[in-house]
């Protein structure tokens, strides 16, 4: 395993409750898989994100018009639950973002 | 006439729909008997037959008032389940969306009913398309229909499970390491990845969106054409779509014979059935006057970590968006509202997704983010460099699609890295954004095999034509697998 | 000084969160605007639904870089943006598109005025460095009731430009400068309507205390807050309280703080220790943007003159008193509708300042519909019945001594209620000023003659100046009020010596 894989840190980042058989089955496999994955340490560092992709002229980005929007039945059918046409969660403390 | 319909191929049924010798709703119906007969391949996550046929006739009418829409109209095309159809499932074999339906339409699916094309269904795959075999379907697994024993491949393992047992003339699937050619080359398919933004990826749901794209499949060259040929065009809503005046295509040189790259310090490792195919090949393209030539691809042993590094962290990015909250599984749990989020995605997705999203997060994680996400760009960076490199001396490189024909179904489905390599001679095109196809090459036993064949940008008709050049020599066109 | 706060030096550096003013949102079509029906506002891109992806408004990117060149920073040749990954109900995808590595605005600065000594005096003009500003994607609004919270996305997806100085700021006054000048900024350049209580300009507050010379100390930041008094109030305690902790001999812990406006008091929202790991990487949907240059130029050139420009040009140029040109300054269309006044008679803008800036506002705001929000005095200018022409000719009258500056005010509201021509009025009314020196000349003979004012008359000629004041009284009377008052004053003189 690389130094420094932390699995639960990981698995609070990416929200993901694991099971401990999973905990365990996930940081041995992950391990594996980065350690084939030695090749890159290799490389030199990473280019800027230009050196891959041609920037594009902002002539070609989208007129400010407003289009049709969805109707608010459209995506709420799909919500696991909703009230007074806002989706419903868990009470939220005042945290984060 | 004796063939039944569910051989035919697409340019064919344009035909006898043209000259009036075959109704679209006959060509429905007789699609979805045979559809239902082959059930047990697991090719179709849902099929909704009325839609279908509401669809063929309209076709018809169409047809009956001297409105037709083209060669495609009337014409069914089975939908990858990752690919939006308005009022449809949209469930990427994932628990996390089973029940989902999408509110509007991808591109390729305005294109298709602008063609007159009839959507048809939605083809399994693997969960959010990560996966070589269908295995890791929350829907339950496909199997290959020349062997059924065996994986289709994946993740578009229902869309050549489809075609190849003859349910749909035409499918589409997606591609961000191999997913449209390693099943095409294990199921005797034509399968291409395009140029990565000749095709729009509005509603395309997203793995690893800078490798991500939709692609035809088809059981002839000329098939996979006719369906690139709708496929492909601008869409101002995908920002990495090329813009229509950056669309000149490149062609096979008239004046000198055409160049084939073999890249030979690659295929060690391959198995013999598979390179004896391969070796076939290339005897055929050398009878047919190409030149073979021998390129040098040394940073190719990057591909695969670099691909599972970018490939992940975009997924694990891409995928935070199944959190239970405003759609898909929610776990039925009280709690705060990170336990739900953690407890939904728990229940939602499946092994191979979650661990995807744990590597990829990792490898964007603070201080782990330069060693991995950054020399996983800077290997792209280089391996697109060397591909385009030897694409300027040769027009294509030729390598098989998979190392080995369709495996057992479970076979390789307890490790993942082996899983990883199926796709080693697929992923590099996904890198370096060039056009890449599968065309049968022979068979290994009863189990197809396929060429692989990677061209310049916008090199997508020279490929077409030197996997004809193939199809013509193998007669490996338009094959149904019995029953 | 006893107290030893008085050794502490204050750093602040704020984080201005402002809605760009466009239709359609930042990444998508979807319309926006304040006070819509719950999720009606909304599309596949600003919900994230799978498959959706982002396309550039390119009039948010224009007015993020009107905003650059309105504080004389950099535009880039190319911008791009980045996924900022954390999981929130409110955040649609789960991450943010935001500039991390490529903002469209660096460096920059923008100008404040300090509190003069009084309201009446100009107070220290200082430039506050912007560090950058990014365009990025507003967040969905959780409200909450019993038993949970319900998430609205209508506000998802709207374009918001992240605005962060450098640590220039040294109080609460200061921060309050910076906001208020930055206001009057986005607003006059029709960047962001800027209204706080919709939201739209939030604002974050790093604060740190140190010894005067020490390097930066630990800071803290308190985040979303979403008025001027609020951040002012919130500062305030902040300071206090590391100060009382640093007093204590207890270092100030680096946190995310939240600011409760009725209890008047911050609180924790999260330590360094669940800080979060935002995983940056470059947006593979959107490809870097080449941002043309004579898009730039054209833009500048749109720009209107900024604020304490104008109000230099008001001071030097105009002759303004500083209370009337800042009065004028704050309000674009104010201050537009004072210079076509000021073209019409280009011979007294003092005179016309005045008018606009007492009288005008005054009108307005007493025409206000009652139980109305209380409305920037400029609220209803462009339905004003008085036209800046008409507005000038009035002044032009009391120049040239037609009327009385007391009388131009009865006929600026009369002007206001019926839109009438001020010549029209003063006619109408006979207000017009007697300058018919004949006339006037006959009443002050009859004036001096009249032996109930003898007393004055030798008062004056006794040497009492003032004492001429006392027989203007009666003359004033027996012409109705109307004699010109400069002509009585001239040809009482003369008829004396």
């Amino acid at each position: 395993m690389p130094k420094g894989l932390d699995i639960d840190h990981v698995a609070r980042l990416a929200r993901l409750s694991l099971a401990p058989e999973e905990r365990e089955r996930y940081a041995a496999q992950l391990g594996q898989v980065l350690g084939h994955f030695a090749a890159l340490a290799s490389m030199g560092a990473g280019p800027a994100d230009a050196g891959l992709r041609a920037p594009v002229a902002d002539a070609s980005l989208r007129a400010d018009q407003p289009g049709q929007p969805l109707p608010p039945t459209d995506f709420l059918r799909n919500a696991p639950a909703s009230r007074d046409g806002q989706v419903a969660v868990p009470r939220v403390v005042d945290d984060a973002s | 006439m004796a063939e039944p319909l569910h051989t035919l191929g697409a340019a064919e049924l344009g035909r006898r729909l043209a000259s009036r010798d075959l109704t679209s709703r006959a060509l429905a119906e007789a699609l979805l008997a045979r559809a239902a007969s082959r059930r047990e391949l697991g090719a179709f996550n849902s099929l909704d037959a009325d839609d279908l046929l509401r669809q063929a006739d309209a076709a018809d009418a169409r047809r009956a008032g001297g409105r037709s829409l083209g060669p495609l109209d009337g014409i069914p095309v089975a939908i990858k389940d990752n690919i939006a159809v308005r009022g449809q499932p949209l469930t990427c074999s994932s628990r996390m969306l089973a029940g989902y339906v999408s509110p509007y339409d991808s591109a390729v699916a305005e294109r298709l009913r602008a063609a007159g094309a009839l959507l048809m269904g939605r083809l399994n795959m693997d969960e959010f398309a990560m996966g070589s075999s269908t295995e890791t379907s929350a829907t339950g697994l496909a199997r290959n229909p020349w062997d059924p024993a065996r994986t289709p491949g994946g993740s578009s393992g229902g869309s050549a499970a489809c075609l190849a047992s003859g349910q749909a003339p035409l499918a589409l699937g997606s591609d961000t390491g191999g997913s449209i050619r390693q099943p095409a080359s294990h199921c005797g398919l034509v399968g291409l990845k395009p140029t990565y933004g000749l095709v729009s990826r509005h509603g395309l749901v997203a793995f690893a969106s800078s490798l991500d794209q939709i692609g035809p499949m088809a059981r002839s060259v000329d098939d996979c054409e006719l369906l690139l040929a709708a496929l492909a065009g601008p869409d101002a809503r995908d920002m990495t779509c090329l813009a229509a005046d950056a669309r000149a295509p490149r062609v096979l040189p008239a004046d000198r014979k055409p160049r084939l790259g073999v890249p030979r310090a690659l295929l060690e490792g391959v198995a013999p059935g598979v390179r004896k195919a391969f070796d076939d090949a290339l005897g055929v393209y050398r009878a047919e006057g190409c030149e073979l030539v021998d390129v040098d691809l040394p940073s190719a042993a990057l591909a695969v970590p670099a691909y599972y590094v970018v490939a992940t962290a975009e997924a694990s990015s891409n995928l935070a968006r199944y959190d239970g909250i405003r759609y898909g599984h929610r776990a039925a749990r009280d709690g705060d509202i990170v336990a739900l989020m953690s407890q939904s995605r728990a229940e939602g997705f499946g092994a191979e997704v979650k661990r995807r999203i744990l590597l990829g997060t990792f490898v964007l994680s603070a201080g782990f983010a330069d060693a991995y996400y950054g020399k996983a760009l800077a290997a792209r960076a280089r391996i697109r460099e060397e591909y385009l490199g030897a694409l300027a001396r040769v027009d294509a490189l030729a390598t098989p699609t998979v190392p080995s024909s369709a495996f057992r179904l479970g076979e390789k489905a307890a490790d993942p890295l082996q899983m990883y390599l199926e796709d080693l001679f697929t992923i590099p095109a996904n890198l370096a954004g060039l056009p890449a196809l599968s065309v049968p090459s022979g068979l290994d036993g009863a189990l197809p095999v396929g060429l692989h064949l990677v061209g310049p940008p916008l090199g997508e008709g020279l490929l077409l034509g030197l996997a004809r050049r193939l199809e013509r020599a193998t007669g490996l066109a338009h094959r149904v697998a019995q029953p | 000084m006893s107290n030893p706060r008085e050794a502490w030096e204050v750093v602040i550096g704020l984080e201005v969160h402002v809605q760009l003013r466009t239709a359609a949102k930042v990444f998508s079509p979807a319309p926006w605007g304040f006070g819509a029906e719950p999720n009606s506002h909304i599309d596949p891109v600003s919900l994230g639904l799978p498959g959706s992806l982002p396309v550039v408004n390119l009039a948010a990117l224009e007015q993020a870089i009107r905003l650059g060149l309105a504080v004389d920073a950099e535009i880039p040749e190319v911008c791009a943006w980045d996924r900022k990954n954390y999981f929130y109900p409110d955040n649609p995808k789960n991450y943010q598109l935001t500039q991390m590595a490529r903002p469209v605005v660096v460096g920059g600065s923008v100008e404040i005025e300090l509190p003069g000594a009084s309201r009446n005096v100009m107070g220290e003009h200082r430039r506050v460095r912007l560090h950058h500003a990014h365009l990025e994607e507003d967040v969905g609004k959780l409200s909450h009731a019993a038993g949970g919270s319900l998430v609205d996305y209508n506000r998802a997806g709207v374009p918001l430009l992240e605005i962060v100085t450098e640590p220039d700021l040294r109080s609460a006054a200061e921060a309050e400068a910076f906001l208020r000048a930055l206001h009057a900024l986005v607003t006059q350049a029709g960047i962001s309507d800027a209204d706080m209580e919709k939201g739209q300009l939030r604002c974050d507050a790093n604060v740190s205390l140190r010894r005067p010379g020490a390097p930066l100390g630990t800071r803290t930041e308190t985040k979303n807050l979403n008025s001027i008094s609020g951040v002012r109030a919130a500062i305030e305690a902040e300071v206090v309280r590391q100060a009382r902790e640093l007093e204590a001999g207890r270092p100030v812990v680096q946190e995310t703080r939240g600011w409760n406006a009725e209890a008047g008091r911050g609180y924790v929202l999260r330590d360094k220790e669940d800080a979060q790991d935002y995983r940056y990487f470059p947006d593979p949907d959107i490809p870097p943007v080449a941002i043309d240059r004579a898009r730039v130029e054209r833009l500048r050139a749109g720009l209107p003159e900024r604020p304490f420009d104008r109000q230099r040009r008001y001071l030097a140029d105009l002759g303004l008193p500083y209370t009337a040109a800042s009065v004028l300054v704050a309000d674009l269309a104010l201050a537009l509708w004072f210079e076509e006044a000021v073209a019409a008679h280009p011979a007294n803008p003092v005179g016309i300042a005045n008018l606009v800036a007492n009288d005008l506002l005054r009108e307005l705001a007493a025409s206000a519909q009652p139980g109305e929000a209380a409305p920037p005095a400029p609220a209803g200018l462009a339905g004003c019945k008085v036209r800046p022409a008409a507005l000038a000719e009035l002044v032009r009258l009391t120049d040239a001594g037609a009327i009385s500056k007391q009388q131009a005010r009865e006929v600026l509201a009369e002007m206001f209620l019926t839109g009438q021509a001020p010549a029209a009025i003063v006619g109408a009314r006979g207000l017009a000023q007697n300058s018919d020196a004949g006339e006037l000349e006959r009443v002050v003979r009859e004036v001096v003659a009249d032996p109930a004012f003898a007393k004055s008359l030798a008062e004056f000629r006794a040497g009492n100046a003032k004492a001429i004041n006392a027989l203007k009284g009666p003359i004033m009377k027996r012409t109705q009020g109307k004699a010109n008052p400069a002509l009585v004053d001239e040809i009482l003189r003369r008829v004396l010596s």
